[in-house]
């Protein structure tokens, strides 16, 4: 009650506007009201107006269908007379008034409003008001239907926006306090509030309990015996000039980033599983840990870093690591996958909304303390923020599409392109001039084929093949070969027809790839442009004695200067309005096609996909009938870069895609047309009745095909008719003949050979972007009028437009100055993270949910220094640990413990459990084992590394941290629990990894020369766990065990029921060894077949159960067994001090 | 401001769940004497009729066609196309009717009809109330696993187990109150072991598992040295730490801390005894399947009976967990999970269960168990009325069969149908959230009322859901 009663105390000296004591005045009411004193109209819109707003308009008032019981609460007769007996406010009668009587729950049927008794304070404001007669300003009823619903939010969100946290940042002047002599503006808040309660500080606290929590504190580590020794000389001579020293020391150091990327990541909902079915993984999740780790340590400034979590990808100037070759900014974006995935849902909108819903509910509690996910079904409960507002906020997010993408610097990804381009065009310009000269030869070789010639000839049965005329019309003569030559020009002719129809047929949707419409496409990755490659655009093979691999039609493609460039296309977002989608494709190495269910990411039962991998063009046909009417998109990835079917072995892959079409069942399907292959032998009109007429013509469609090649003119027919000459080997392409042309080749693979894999990491492609449509109460299967894409209406409701990047928009208005969210919000994590308790404790919620500020004018000073200090996030820690109040000891003072038990003063330091990730870091650290340098990718949790970079796997978390609270990544977890369950005892009493740590350091101390008596053995063991030197008393105690375990004969005299144990076990293992052999033995004698199986197969096939339990039994033994050998003393010290909870708790 | 006085209690509530030690039921120990009352004060104001829970739950998804929803329909139409239009299924290769491979016969007197997969259970039928219109709304493994559990249906939420020790407290001063039990190679179903988590509720409330048959049941539950070395080393430990605590004035949760490990020193022998089933009659064992020769059936009748021991020493939430089809067999995670082959797969695992589950139930009522403990049978989901592949069926979420038993339920009941084909539920359409709703009201608890602030909002696990099932309460 204490407690209570000082917190509603401050909240009435800080003078934050309550709900209910808000000023709202409506001019019209006011003049249509005019019987009613201005005195009147303040109560009733003081203290009457928002209570009804906020607990009864939502079924009494408003939308019509939603009136129960016929009472309109909205109006002033409504309010006195509406319902089935009226009377429900009497002016003058308090007795009367059946509305009073709802509120005051005495009757258990008619209890109002039904979410819960109104305070009594409430209660009393609306007795007084009948008292003076109810006036009411209110002549008219809120209109029926959207109007009115409008109208009732209007005014909600009117009085909600007096909610603290939404009023501009009121800096207030630093306080001048009595008795305050630190010039850390932190201190004077602090002391001034101490001075209000009427307690005082504690004394500040020794140094070696201060380096060790500024250490913890700063970089997630215990000091090392060094920088105790170091720091505990110099505070007695300069105590605040060490701690500034020191806290500049840690600042610096790389460890910094490694502490305070995990509080970050665990805003973020860092993972790197998917988690689900399968718990796929989110490849090169860890890329994004590393960049948190590279950006804290720069200290970028944390609008910056905003930006980049939220459009990094588009940030028109993004921050380039020259040295790492890395587009930092880009890593940012890494944040919207942290999402959980379903395997395989059968309801994929489902799934999109859930899991944008999920983006949208991280970025608007991590940055904005807001839970904007909450009024996915309505308008917020509590908060002013509407359901408009979280669909707004989705439509950004859904205007993504999920994605590996690369993260080199922009010079990384373009390396050599210009060369190789270049180059590129010379060897065309050779090989096209060599070819020129090969046509006329090539008459020739038609006319009498050998080699490779006759065997084209003779294999070319296929129509699709150019020299398939020849080879029909080889053996005849005179009218037999006039009228073969006319059934291949009908059979041309009736191609030729079916293309022009197909090329004419209106689709449902139809995507020419080779031309305009590639524009249309989205194209990611360093192989692509945006654009199309135009027919006769080939590829440099880059090793072999062959060139040029395949000249192409018009269409996108990913290699056409390497096959390590990546390429992500995606067509635009359609509805599935027919049954069947075609697309026409090339592609090899494992690239990807799929089709894409409402942005789902992963594959399964009825998400299939198709891998690539035999480099010829198709057709390639998927139904869609299970999918009718959903959203879908069509999808081509190079191997390594699909958002989580990423084949990172494959480092070179590609695809190409000419067409794409959506069509119902009734249109015929599309196929490859014979005269999309030989239109340039059968173009002319002119008559072929003898082989010379077919060898010219041969040779005059090549020539001009050739011709439009080197000048980049020819059309898709023609290239695939000299890409059917080049594939046969009937051109000139290998090495070895022009000295000229192979230099340039060599040129051009050493080149090739330069260019680098590109660098990938989790993220989201820009796209179309399209405004949602509200889901009327959440259900998706009712969508609603679209909302447009624009920030929270309370802070600014102005539409972010159509032809733009929202998300760039969204980052500008979350770190705008007219927000003042994001600097509390942001300011009070640091807090929370260096006091261990935030100014506001509820660091995920400023809203009406959440706990009020305890020092509301300290945060908006804080606030403010950090937009004034460029939003320095290490300035602002340096700050708080420098800062008197963050030095004082953890014993509260007499009378704090009785004025402020929970320490909301800080009039001393509070106890705090350190994390899962410090308790690992520390053990390893203690033990001198703690490997320091960063893992590429991530470890096992029995590693040497920091805990940070231990995998984390949804399905499968590390037990340790898990056990010690580290968190389940689904949300944003600004603060972390820290419970005590019996599993922290049994882990540090029991975990062999903490058993390691014990043995390894007592080796170390036991053995070292330095410490050579028991006593200094025990105080440096002491020193480096714990980091002070033990008292005497402990020193005492210490000694004691170590006499009494020196003493100690060893396990097995030690214990007799371990030594029963083993006998038992003994005897029972021989008895089951005997039994399996005999049993082995006996069905070796009739059954053959069992000899052929090895050893073990033989036993667990006859004697499973047996071999089950003697694999039991070996266990427990194995477990028994070194408990039986002799003590050893200094190891279970060690791991003693490793339990104590000086060891564990941060004071 | 006018949820003040409960959001106080809550706060305090929470701070000292926070500052408890062990699994015990001391959540509230600080404020009431007993935590029945606690729970009465915080989020119920009727008396419990169930102190427990067991869940047998059936991962993978058990055909309701074929265990305790008959459909004659599907045996004359075998091999007719489905008459009314089929929803989308997870692996798109739906085939016509398919009969059910097994007869079924009315029992006891209810007359309540079982197929001939279950004879066992089918002897309590009388015990039973049979709910044949539960529905899902995911028809996954994993995300239906959660959504069973949890109610939402991907993991970050409290598991209903935690819900009820959150509610409850546990009675079991060694024991967590919330236990998963596992056996014989049986393994967690698809989505992991977050099914059992806590969640946001405070970590003592998760499930924690059993390997009953393995020489460390429990995650660190045995010893690197002798009893009477660590016995020597707590000691020392103690001492040092009052010392510390003694420095710091006092600190609740310190000190909470320290008896922490007198809890766990506890629990390395309480376990072990629990474990090992010594004690127990052969005609207990027996009655359990654990003299099959099946191995699947006597591991499966293991953990049974170690329900029922967890139960009769206080823990409130027991949860089983199947074994694969046959020993060392694959699909592990799921094993009920026949898209083809439902003949044999069912079979086994039919066999797997049925006398342990029939045993658990029988022994339950004979020691006088059954009136406070709430048995629960169900899946994930049931299976489709027409076949995939020919011989097997996908799944179907879009009506099927559970069960519950003991713990106050009215037993010899069937609530709610399924249509002719039972592929749709007809009557009385049950929810995940109707389950917990009605557990939790056998508990004592209203499921409105049993929130946890967290993200802003005051979590239930019914979400905003949820009707007590009143037609199938004694």
């Amino acid at each position: 009650m204490q407690q209570a009663y000082f917190h509603l105390k401050r909240l009435w000296q800080n003078c934050w506007p309550l709900l209910f004591v808000t000023t709202l005045c409506i001019e019209g009411s006011m003049v249509r009201a005019n019987e009613l004193s201005l005195d009147e109209v303040e109560y009733f819109e003081r203290y009457i107006r928002p209570v009804l707003v906020e607990n009864c308009y939502s079924c009494h008032g408003g939308e019509p269908m939603k009136i129960k019981g016929e009472f309109n609460l909205t109006f002033r007769d409504g309010i006195r007379n509406s319902g089935e007996q009226g009377h429900n406010v009497v002016p003058n009668d308090v007795g009367k008034s059946t509305l009073l009587d709802a509120l005051r729950y005495d009757d258990s049927d008619f209890q109002m409003p039904p979410s819960g008794k109104l305070p009594e304070l409430v209660i009393q404001y609306f007795e007084d008001w009948i008292s003076m007669g109810a006036p009411d300003p209110r002549d008219d009823a809120f209109k029926e239907g959207d109007a009115g619903l409008e109208e009732v939010w209007a005014q909600t969100l009117e009085h909600r926006k007096s909610w603290w946290s939404y009023q501009p940042i009121k800096p207030s002047a630093v306080p001048k306090v009595e008795g305050n002599t630190s010039t850390n503006p932190i201190d004077a808040f602090i002391h001034a509030s101490w001075k209000e309660e009427g307690i005082g500080p504690s004394p500040k606290v020794n140094p070696y309990t201060l380096i060790r929590r500024l250490s913890f504190v700063l970089v997630g580590l215990p000091p090392t015996q060094e920088e105790i020794a170091a720091f505990v000389k110099a505070y007695p001579l300069n105590p605040q000039g060490t701690v500034d020293a020191t806290v500049d020391r840690l600042l610096a150091s790389p460890q910094f980033g490694e502490r305070w990327a995990r509080h970050w990541m665990d805003w973020m909902r860092y993972a790197e599983t998917h988690g689900s079915e399968g718990d796929p993984r989110i490849p090169h999740a860890w890329r994004y840990r590393d960049y948190m780790i590279r950006a804290l340590n720069a200290d970028v400034p944390f609008d910056d870093l905003v930006r980049e979590q939220l459009a990094g990808d588009l940030l028109p100037e993004p921050r380039i690591n020259e040295s790492l070759g890395l587009n930092e900014s880009k890593l940012g974006i890494g944040q919207y996958r942290f999402v959980l995935h379903g395997f395989a849902p059968t309801d994929a909108l489902d799934e999109f909304v859930r899991f944008t819903e999920n983006q949208v509910d991280t970025i608007s509690k991590a940055f904005l303390g807001s839970t904007v996910s909450c009024a996915r079904c309505h308008n917020h409960k509590f908060d002013p923020i509407s359901q408009k507002d979280f669909y707004a906020l989705f439509g950004i997010m859904a205007s993504t599409r999920p994605a590996t993408v690369l993260v080199d610097s922009p010079a990384q990804l373009s390396m050599h392109k210009h060369l190789l381009s270049a180059n590129k065009q010379g060897i065309r310009a050779i090989l096209a001039e060599q070819w020129i000269n090969e046509v006329d030869a090539l008459v020739d070789e038609l006319r009498e084929p050998d080699g490779t010639w006759k065997k084209s000839v003779d294999e070319a049965k296929s129509a699709f093949n150019p020299l398939h005329a020849w080879h029909k019309l080889r053996a005849l003569e005179g009218d037999a070969f006039t009228v073969e030559w006319n059934r291949l020009n009908e059979q041309f002719q009736q191609s030729h027809e079916a293309l022009v129809k197909r090329h004419s047929t209106v689709y449902p949707i139809q995507w020419n790839l080779g031309g305009e419409d590639a524009h249309t496409w989205t194209q990611d990755g360093n192989g692509v442009d945006g654009g199309y490659a135009k027919a006769g655009d080939f590829n440099i093979l880059y090793e072999g004695n062959r060139i040029v691999e395949h000249i192409y039609p018009a269409g996108v493609y990913t290699h056409l200067l390497s096959k390590k460039h990546s390429g992500v296309v995606s067509s635009p977002r359609f509805d599935l309005t027919e049954s069947n989608i075609y697309l026409r494709i090339i592609g090899d190495d494992k690239a990807l096609n799929r089709y894409v269910i409402q942005n789902y990411p992963r594959n399964g039962t009825v998400f299939p996909i198709k891998h690539l991998s035999d480099g010829k063009w198709q057709w390639q046909h998927w139904n869609m009938d299970y999918w009718k009417w959903d959203k879908a998109y069509l999808e081509l990835s190079t191997a390594p870069d699909q958002a989580i079917l990423a084949d990172d072995n494959k480092t070179r892959s590609w695809f190409g895609v000419a067409e794409a079409l959506m069509q119902g069942n009734d249109q015929p399907a599309p196929k490859d047309e014979i005269a999309e292959y030989v239109f340039p032998l059968f173009r002319d009109e002119g008559i072929v009745s003898t082989p010379e007429d077919l060898f010219a013509r041969y040779a005059q469609s090549l020539k001009e095909s050739i011709l439009a090649w080197r000048s980049g003119t020819m059309d898709n027919e023609q290239a695939r008719y000299l890409e059917s000459f080049l594939s046969q080997g009937l051109l000139t392409n290998t090495l070895a003949v022009n000295s000229k042309l192979d230099a340039l080749v060599n040129e051009y693979r050493r080149l090739e050979n330069e260019v680098p894999i590109p660098t990938r990491a989790p993220g989201v492609i820009e796209n179309t972007p399209f405004d949602q449509a509200l889901y009327a109460r959440g259900d998706y299967k009712k969508p609603e009028k679209a909302v447009s894409r624009r920030f929270l209406e309370v802070i600014d409701s102005t539409p972010y437009g159509d032809n733009n990047a929202g998300r760039l928009k969204l980052a500008e208005s979350i770190v705008d100055a007219n927000n003042p969210l994001t600097a509390r919000v942001i300011s009070n994590r640091l807090w929370h993270h260096t006091f261990g308790q935030g100014i506001v404790t509820t660091p995920d919620d400023f809203g009406a949910m959440g706990q009020l500020p305890t020092h509301p004018a300290l945060l908006d000073y804080l606030a403010q220094s950090m937009i004034d200090n460029q939003w320095s996030l290490k300035k602002f820690i340096r700050l708080m640990v420098t800062s008197e109040t963050f030095q004082l000891s953890a014993v509260p003072t007499a009378d704090a413990k009785v004025r402020d038990p929970n320490n909301a003063l800080l009039s001393h330091a509070n106890i705090r459990r350190l994390e899962g990730e410090s308790i690992r870091d520390a053990l390893l650290h203690s033990a001198g084992k703690l490997n320091s340098h960063a893992p590429v990718g991530n470890v096992d949790g029995n590693s040497d590394r920091r805990s940070i970079y231990v995998r984390v796997i949804r399905n499968n978390l590390d037990p340790f941290l898990s056990t010690f609270d580290a968190p389940v990544p689904v949300s944003t977890k600004g603060r972390r629990d820290s419970t005590n369950v019996p599993t922290h005892s049994l882990t540090l009493m029991n975990d062999p990894f903490v058993r390691a740590q014990a043995k390894e350091l007592a080796e170390t101390v036991s053995n070292d020369p330095f410490l050579s008596t028991v006593e200094s053995k025990v105080k440096g063991l002491f020193l480096r766990i714990i980091g002070r030197p033990p008292t005497g008393q402990e020193v005492k105690v210490l000694i004691q065990y170590m006499q009494q375990a020196q003493a100690r004969p060893a396990g097995a005299e030690y214990d007799s029921a371990l030594v029963n144990d083993i006998e038992i076990l003994t005897k029972r293992k021989r008895t089951l060894s005997k039994e399996i052999k005999s049993r082995v033995e006996e069905a070796l004698l009739n059954n053959a077949e069992l000899a052929k199986k090895s050893s073990n197969k033989q036993k667990k096939t006859v004697a499973g159960a047996q071999v089950k339990e003697l694999d039991n039994i070996n266990q427990q033994l194995d477990d028994l067994k070194p408990l039986a050998g002799p003590a050893q003393p200094w190891v279970e010290l060690t791991q003693s001090l490793f339990s104590l909870k000086e060891f564990i708790y941060l004071h | 401001m006018n949820d003040k006085l409960p959001q106080n209690l809550i706060t305090r509530r929470q701070m000292l769940a926070q500052c408890s030690t062990g699994f015990g039921a001391l959540a509230l120990s600080g404020l009431v004497a007993s935590p029945k009352v606690a729970a009465a004060s915080i989020a119920g104001n009727h008396m419990p009729k169930a102190k427990h829970v067991i869940f047998c739950y059936m991962s993978g998804g058990v055909s309701h066609v074929d265990t305790f929803d008959p459909k004659p329909r599907l045996a004359k139409e075998h091999g007719k196309p489905m008459p009314v239009e089929v929803e989308r299924t997870q692996f798109n290769n739906n085939g016509n009717i398919f009969a059910s491979p097994w007869d079924f016969k009315q029992h006891g007197e209810s007359g309540i009809p079982v197929s001939s997969l279950f004879p066992h259970v089918a002897e309590s039928v009388d015990d039973l109330a049979v709910v044949r219109s539960m529905t899902s709304s995911v028809n996954e493994h994993a995300q239906g696993n959660y959504f069973m559990h949890t109610g939402i249906p991907f993991m970050g939420h409290p598991s209903a187990g935690a819900w009820v020790n959150y509610g409850l407290g546990s009675d079991a001063n060694d024991l967590p109150g919330f236990v998963v039990l596992r056996s014989g190679g049986s393994n967690v179903p698809h989505g992991g072991v977050g099914l059992y988590s806590n969640g946001y509720l405070p970590a003592q409330n998760q499930g924690v598992m059993f390997y009953g048959d393995s020489p460390r049941p429990v995650q660190h539950i045995r010893p690197l040295e002798t009893l009477r070395t660590q016995r020597e080393r707590l000691n020392t430990i103690k001492s040092l730490d009052e010392i510390f605590v003694k420095s710091i004035e006092g600190h609740s949760e310190v000190e909470a801390a320290i008896d922490n490990y007198e809890t766990a020193f506890r629990m390395q022998a309480a376990v072990p005894e629990l474990c090992e089933i010594k004690g127990e009659t052969e005609a207990t064992k027996k009655l359990y399947g654990m003299d099959s020769t099946n191995g699947v059936t006597a591991a499966y009748g293991h953990q049974c009976l170690l329900a029922r021991r967890l139960v009769e020493r206080g823990v409130r939430f027991v949860e089983l967990t199947c074994l694969p089809e046959k020993m060392g067999g694959g699909q592990s995670p799921n094993p009920w999970d026949q898209h083809g082959n439902i003949k044999s797969g069912h079979e086994n695992m039919a066999r797997q269960v049925d006398q342990p589950i029939g045993g658990l139930l029988k022994d339950l009522k004979s020691r006088g168990l059954l009136d406070e403990t709430l048995v629960i049978w169900a899946g994930e989901f049931g299976r489709t009325p027409f076949s995939q592949g020919g011989n097997g069926r996908d799944h179907n979420p879009y009506g099927f069969s559970i069960w519950l038993a003991g713990g106050g339920i009215k037993g010899g009941t069937i609530y709610g149908a399924t249509d002719e084909y039972g592929y749709h539920v007809t009557e009385n359409k049950t929810t995940v959230y109707d389950l917990w709703a009605t557990v939790l009201h056998q508990m004592g608890l209203d499921h409105k009322r049993l929130t946890y602030r967290y993200g802003g909002r005051d979590l239930r696990l019914t979400d905003v859901h949820g009707n007590v099932l009143h037609d199938i309460l004694a």
